[in-house]
């Protein structure tokens, strides 16, 4: 018993080490590299890639950092981060420098964020406002003609029942219906509650909080809702046979894809392949993508890749 | 942080307990959530694990099942379930007992199992059948110790039952969804606070009735076994 | 480059490299989680067994903290942080988590030590320290075997919470099948999950028993004892 404790406690630090050992032996690229990205970038050149956490988005950083790794550039991702408050507070502060976005989502975010109102009507406007209003360390390169935005769809009982073509279809018959949305789209303007009461002079009987994809397609199919909000790219919306609704009173006028970057990252290299790249992107390439990662599961990188390859980015 | 003084503001403005929607409606709306879980697990749980203590079969199945259960994420099962029939309350209900239950069967065999064989053994030598043995006996002796597997498991149903806000229902997680989507962090801290609050309470609520339903012979603090609480 | 593998396809088959590799982050993080907040609880414990008040202000402040919502507190220490982008937050979070369990477990263990083995110890002459380490700790291994075996199975499945901000092991995997409508990749995940606490349990319960060979007696006794009694709880 006299050498009993010793033996119990030298098995014991033993047992916990290994485990420690153990646990610490995996290698991990999500983890291990970002520790030094925290700190403010591994070296000068690494561009640091960041996206939105749904599928739409990541798939537009993998286009993007493949892009710029076929030009020799070091790259890291940092992928599925949150919401845009999330990101943005990322890149705002260094921690990333790249990320995908859309036109006039991000300028609304800036501008809300500055007290202001959003006056922009095209993407030339968008674009300028948006370089004038982001902060000094972040700008943006040029818009895509590719572009991916918030859709009211209604299910396709719904849209039959009442006619449902555009918006305006909605005003007599949104009082009876539910709608589904992320919890934002309570006080979003223009398109949100107050944004669509505005504008189109809507109110729908109920509201319920759901995140944007397969909460809310499943929810539409299951008609719990009637209508809902979607991103157009999404291959969800025809695979349902969901009918997404005409803005026809333009509520939201242009959502181009935006690379959004840190000032310092934007080096001749750098913007060329990315105005290339988003020179490259249409709304029906993105479309056909978002079908292959949606239905067929094939991951974001390999997707991408494959976009790369057959516009010679590699 | 002016975050914080700003929550303080948010829980003690009264409006915001009062109205539609308010913290009063979503506390109730969780209380119900939580209450609902309980029944539901007690109803399952108190027989299983009154059978295992009783008769001292089957505890390795049931010991390994209820680890295997304690570790199973909640929200996978919640999403999982949200697929089969969207905004309904069930999938909510069914993660939040396969919470609840693993803490009340270990309590109710443990505690079942725990009581003194020489008690036992004077029941039987009394002319008690098995199942006086065990509404007589067994069952009386081992009440505190259930009473505190429930409370193990009410505070984890209360902490967790915030997932319900995730697919579109309410209770207190509204908050912290709502807030955090809305970036109205006083909102989501508040929630927080709320929920914690919440837990405190009806745990506090039901160690008292642990104490008063302890026959008074086991209340002066007996050593209990092996403590341990447990959230998932 | 060295990426993660990424799960593809909407069939279990072809992604079992994918489940390892974030079983094994899922592994690290958990590791990480426990061992901070076992380093933690033990002083913790010690310094405050004796004393009444101290021990219930510990215990009372634990047993708030165990009560936030885990998504909560992982945000909170996130922003007190300054960064989500890393596993440190939710290595912080649960190690939290992982230091209510032990420390109650702990300074209980401590405590219910019997008054005869320490006035032997005593009056073998033996120095506090000694005592602590050669009687006291030993005989509050099993409380804190059962403590640590539940907070190795509620930390790992807590991780999964970090798949919220892409993170968190299988957790990530869990988040990615709800995101792109691949139940198969949620439940393997689930399942994956659940296969980790179980043979971290198996190891806790295994170094518990390595650890204390005097509670090695005959099965029946044993089954009386460690089976149900070890796996039941209270709540203090």
């Amino acid at each position: 018993m006299k050498q009993g404790w010793k033996h119990s406690i030298a098995v014991g630090f033993t047992a916990m080490a290994l485990f420690g050992l153990a646990a610490c032996g995996s290698d991990d690229e999500s983890s291990s590299s970002d520790t030094t990205a925290v700190a403010g970038g591994s070296s000068s050149e690494t561009v640091i890639v960041g996206s939105a956490n749904f599928p739409g988005n990541v798939l537009l950083a993998e286009i993007y950092a493949g892009a710029l790794e076929s030009k020799g550039v070091a790259v890291e991702r940092q992928l599925n981060i949150g919401n845009r408050e999330a990101y943005f507070a990322a890149i705002k502060g260094g921690e990333i420098q790249l990320l995908p976005e859309y036109s006039n989502a991000i300028l609304s975010f800036v501008t809300k964020q500055a007290g202001g109102t959003v006056t922009a009507t095209n993407v030339e406007e968008q674009v300028a406002a948006l370089r004038e209003q982001l902060p000094d360390n972040l700008t943006v390169l040029d818009a895509s003609a590719a572009e991916d935005k918030d859709v009211l769809v209604c299910n396709k009982e719904t849209a039959e029942e009442f006619s449902l073509e555009k918006i305006s279809d909605l005003s007599d018959v949104a009082k009876d219906l539910v709608i589904g949305a992320p919890p934002e789209f309570a006080e979003r303007d223009p398109f949100g509650i107050p944004g669509l009461k505005r504008i189109y002079g809507l109110e729908f009987k109920e509201f319920r909080p759901l995140e944007i994809g397969p909460p809310i397609a499943d929810a539409l199919a299951s008609n719990a809702i009637q209508c809902g909000n979607l991103f157009s790219a999404m291959s969800i919306i025809t695979k349902n046979g969901f009918v997404a609704l005409e803005d026809d009173k333009v509520a939201v006028p242009n959502e181009a894809v935006v690379p959004l970057i840190a000032t310092d990252s934007a080096t001749d290299d750098v913007t060329a392949t990315l105005n290339d790249v988003s020179s490259k992107l249409d709304t029906e390439g993105l479309k056909a993508m978002m079908v292959k990662v949606e239905q067929d599961k094939t991951p974001e990188a390999d997707v991408a890749a494959e976009w790369l390859a057959a516009n010679g980015f590699t | 942080m002016s975050e914080w003084s700003q929550t303080v503001d948010w829980l003690t403005t009264a409006t915001n307990w009062t109205k539609d929607n308010g913290i009063v409606d979503r506390l109730v709306e969780h209380a119900g959530y939580s209450a609902l879980t309980l029944g539901i697990a007690l109803v399952i749980a108190l027989p299983i694990g009154f059978a295992i203590g009783h008769t001292g079969r089957g505890s390795f199945v049931a010991l390994n099942s209820l680890v295997g259960a304690r570790a199973i994420p909640t929200f996978a099962v919640v999403v999982l379930l949200y697929k089969l029939e969207p905004l309904a309350l069930w999938p909510v209900v069914v993660g939040l007992v396969l919470l609840a239950v693993p803490p009340i069967v270990a309590n109710a065999a443990a505690a079942i199992a725990a009581v003194d064989p020489a008690v036992r053994d004077g029941a039987r030598g009394m002319g008690m059948t098995g199942w006086q043995v065990l509404w007589r006996v067994e069952l009386p002796n081992s009440v505190p110790l259930i009473l505190a597997g429930v409370r193990s498991a009410a505070t984890q149903v209360i902490a967790t039952a915030t997932i319900a806000a995730y697919v579109s229902l309410g209770g207190l997680g509204r908050f912290v969804i709502d807030g955090y989507a809305l970036v109205q962090y006083e909102q989501a801290y508040g929630g927080a606070v709320l929920v914690g609050a919440f837990a405190l309470i009806v745990d506090g609520a039901l160690a008292l009735f642990q104490r008063a339903a302890t026959p008074a012979g086991l209340r002066s603090g007996r050593a209990v076994p092996r403590s341990a609480t447990a959230r998932a | 480059m060295d990426r993660p593998p990424a799960w593809s396809g909407a069939q279990f088959e072809g992604n079992a490299d994918v489940l390892v590799h974030y079983a094994l982050v899922h592994l690290r993080i958990s590791g990480l989680a426990l061992g901070l907040g076992l380093a933690v609880a033990v002083p913790i414990a010690v310094a405050t067994y004796r004393r009444r008040t101290a021990a219930s202000i510990v215990l009372g402040v634990t047993s708030v903290a165990y009560t936030i919502p885990s998504l909560a507190l992982l945000l909170i220490i996130g922003a007190a942080m300054g960064s989500l982008l890393s596993d440190w937050p939710l290595v912080f979070t649960l190690a939290i988590y992982t230091l209510v369990i032990l420390v109650r477990n702990l300074i209980e263990g401590l405590r219910a030590v019997p008054a005869s083995s320490l006035d032997a110890a005593v009056a073998m002459g033996m120095t506090p320290t000694r005592r602590l380490l050669q009687v006291e700790f030993p005989l509050a291994l099993p409380a804190a075997i059962a403590g640590l075996r539940i907070a190795a199975v509620s930390t790992i499945s807590l991780v999964t919470v970090g798949g919220i901000i892409g993170r968190g092991g299988l957790g990530f995997l869990i988040q990615e099948g709800y995101r792109k409508d691949n139940p198969r990749e949620t439940i393997a995940a689930l399942v994956a999950t659940v296969v980790l606490a179980l043979a971290a349990d198996a190891v806790v319960v295994v170094t518990g028993r390595m650890l204390t060979p005097w509670e090695r007696t005959s099965p029946r006794v044993r089954r009386r004892r460690t089976g149900l009694a070890g796996g039941g709880e209270t709540a203090p």
